[in-house]
């Protein structure tokens, strides 16, 4: 391909020729011009020639990025190498590719003479204050000719993928932080986290193999017949819970990220529900890529939950119509989102059509917790933010308005209170 | 590298020096401003380095002959330092071909020496050779020559004669093109890349065109423009299928 370079040097030749061809016309002028354009356009023609075998094979290209899985804010080390394996000196430019993440060391780019067998290395630090699984390359190469007139252009070499995300730790451990700060989710148990969904039934007689910790032992010590008395209880049912999570741009600001905060928030408490017994479906919306998750147990769903929902990245805008179809037969659906691209009457139809499907729905709006607006800007901002959101329950006055401090404990009481109505008692 | 360098510099300045040289030797230096007009544009290349340089030698001869003309009405000094100016546009241009650091800037800069130094020759050489004469032949003269005959021509009829500076130009045009090979890797030996097949090639593919300039002038120019329009287009073609 023509380099900028190349392609100033064709423009200049080739207008000295046409000038000289046809306003000053003066025949030595006229040859050399002629001349000096064929020499150009001739070199550009062997050298593309002599450059176009050259491909990825000719310059292997190897990448390390250190940590694979960083937090938000956390530097990333890149390191290409590649390797001259075309037999002959070559001047090469490369350009590495880091979409979405922040350069703040070094050089994604350099352009160097690698000689026969010869290495070049170029190193730099990226970061991105958005969650999400970023890729670092293909690296561009360009095999230029010596005079920067004429490139030969491939990309090149594996492309790493980065995670970035709060720690997971961290975020499993706010969780249950905020769990136990609020009482936990209730239940008869002892386990301030799940509680213990059972009803005490009755006693029966001690069998072998029967766990000790049910053994009656007040009835036992009471009755004098030399029997041992087991507790015996009966079960509630579970039930479903929906969480739609809008992951659009819309919830990307704040710090902590108001989607960052969310889906803390949404993690705790799949997990709470998840421990308890019941089932999860995980949506996501408006996100770069939207993901689905259904959880049925504990032990083998909560790690799927926490590294996919680390995936998470803001994407672009949604369609809310749509987001109907994705709701699933559930008894409790929450969905959480700003609804910043709906219009009041779209966010009722929506409501609406939720409820139409048999579905019992909580619509709730996060807002980060309220600040002293520094400027005026923000506080016109803000200002703007809650006549948006008047306007909104005006059309849907379910709509619930929570701060993301108060997500867990109003999500937790709803859960409670509505999830009893769900529950039937199974006897064991 | 560096004496290759010089004698490519060398060679290839030839064709407009000889001809500007020409025309500054005829001359008629009346009034001194003409060689502070001289000095000023040439000293403009160094007023990036030395900032007073470009004030003391452009705006004070220029504003000075301006309070002459406005206070005194002599209109002499401020034409003779605007012909001052006009003379020293090929010289100014030579620097900047042998400074030039990219392809486009040494072609661009190699052809307008040569044309402006044409020009002012061909000025000079018409009896407008005196400062008066020769603002007042590029200020309004230039154009008598247009549609002087059926092909515009803006090179005026006193052209240096073509025996002279046959020569010189094709030795111009190979040195040109030995700048070109050294310009931009100046660690590298300059006959490594593709410039001295095309060099060759194109001294092959120039032979037909200079031998129609001299049985058929008026075909020259025609010849010229399809060759290289031939060119480019292989060029465009050849550069894009293989691309794919």
């Amino acid at each position: 391909m023509l380099t900028s370079k190349g392609l100033w040097s064709l423009i200049a030749s080739y207008s000295s020729l046409v000038l000289s061809a046809t306003l000053f016309i003066y025949p030595p002028l006229l040859l050399a011009s002629l001349m000096l354009t064929i020499s150009i356009t001739l070199y550009m023609i062997l050298t593309h020639r002599k450059l176009k075998n050259l491909g990825e094979s000719a310059t292997p290209v190897e990448r390390e990025v250190y940590p694979n899985a960083a937090a938000i804010g956390q530097p990333i080390n890149v390191e290409l190498k590649i390797r001259n394996h075309s037999g002959k000196s070559i001047l090469v430019s490369v350009v590495d590719s880091h979409e979405g993440l922040e350069l703040i060391a070094g050089s994604a780019s350099a352009e160097g003479f690698l000689e026969p067998g010869g290495v070049f290395r170029i190193t730099y630090r990226v970061r991105s204050a958005l969650r999400g699984e970023y890729e670092i390359g293909p690296a561009e190469i360009k095999i230029l000719d010596f005079n920067g007139l004429w490139a030969r252009r491939y990309l090149t070499g594996p492309s790493n993928r980065v995670l970035v995300a709060l720690p997971t730790g961290l975020w499993a451990r706010a969780g249950d932080t905020n769990l136990r700060s609020y009482g936990g989710a209730g239940g008869s148990g002892i386990n301030p986290l799940t509680g213990a969904d059972e009803v005490f039934k009755g006693v029966r007689k001690y069998e072998e193999g029967d766990p000790v910790k049910r053994v009656a032992w007040k009835r036992t010590a009471r009755d004098g017949d030399h029997e041992i008395y087991l507790k015996q209880y009966d079960h509630y049912s579970s039930i479903n819970i929906t969480f739609l999570v809008d992951c659009s741009y819309s919830m990307a600001f704040g710090s902590p990220m108001l989607l960052d905060s969310c889906l803390t928030a949404v993690t705790s408490l799949a997990r709470t529900f998840l421990v308890k017994g019941d089932r999860v479906v995980l949506t996501t919306f408006g996100g770069e890529r939207d993901f689905t998750i259904r959880a049925g147990s504990f032990a083998a769903d909560y790690p799927l939950i926490l590294k996919i929902l680390s995936q998470v990245r803001p994407g672009s805008n949604y369609d809310l119509s749509k987001l109907v179809e994705k709701a699933g037969p559930s008894h409790l659906t929450f969905v959480l989102s700003r609804f910043a691209y709906t219009t009041g009457p779209e966010l009722a139809s929506f409501d609406e059509k939720l409820r139409t499907r048999g579905l019992r729905s909580v619509l709730i709006c996060p807002t980060l917790d309220k600040g002293v607006a520094k400027s005026e800007v923000l506080k016109l901002l803000d200002k703007l933010e809650r006549t948006r959101i008047e306007a909104l329950k005006s059309k849907t006055p379910s709509l619930m308005v929570l701060s993301v401090q108060s997500l867990v404990p109003n999500m937790l009481n709803l859960y409670q209170a509505y999830g009893w109505r769900y529950r039937t008692v199974e006897s064991r | 590298m560096k004496a290759v360098k010089l004698a490519a510099n060398a060679v290839m300045i030839l064709p407009p020096a000889i001809v500007h040289g020409l025309s500054l030797i005829s001359f008629n230096y009346s009034s001194l401003f003409v060689l502070l007009g001289i000095f000023s544009l040439i000293m403009i290349l160094l007023s990036d380095r030395v900032k007073l340089v470009g004030v003391v030698s452009v705006y004070l001869p220029a504003v000075y002959s301006l309070y002459l003309l406005v206070s005194g009405g002599n209109p002499i000094p401020f034409i003779s330092l605007a012909s001052g100016y006009i003379l020293a546009v090929p010289i100014v241009l030579i620097i900047s071909m042998i400074t030039a650091r990219t392809p486009a800037g040494l072609v661009s800069s190699y052809f307008s020496a040569y044309i402006s130094s044409l020009i002012i020759y061909g000025a000079v050489f018409s009896g407008y050779n005196i400062p008066e004469k020769l603002f007042i032949y590029l200020v309004r003269g230039i154009m008598v020559y247009v549609g002087s005959g059926p092909i515009i021509n803006l090179v005026p009829p006193e052209i240096p004669p073509i025996s002279m500076l046959a020569t010189p130009t094709a030795a111009s045009t190979i040195a040109l093109v030995i700048r070109l090979m050294t310009l931009a890797t100046p660690t590298r030996k300059f006959w490594e890349g593709e410039w001295l097949p095309a060099l060759l090639l194109s001294l092959i593919l120039g032979i037909p065109v200079g031998i129609t300039t001299y049985i058929s002038p008026s075909l020259a120019s025609p010849a010229t423009l399809v060759l290289s329009s031939i060119l480019l287009a292989f060029l465009v073609f050849y550069s894009r299928r293989r691309d794919r």
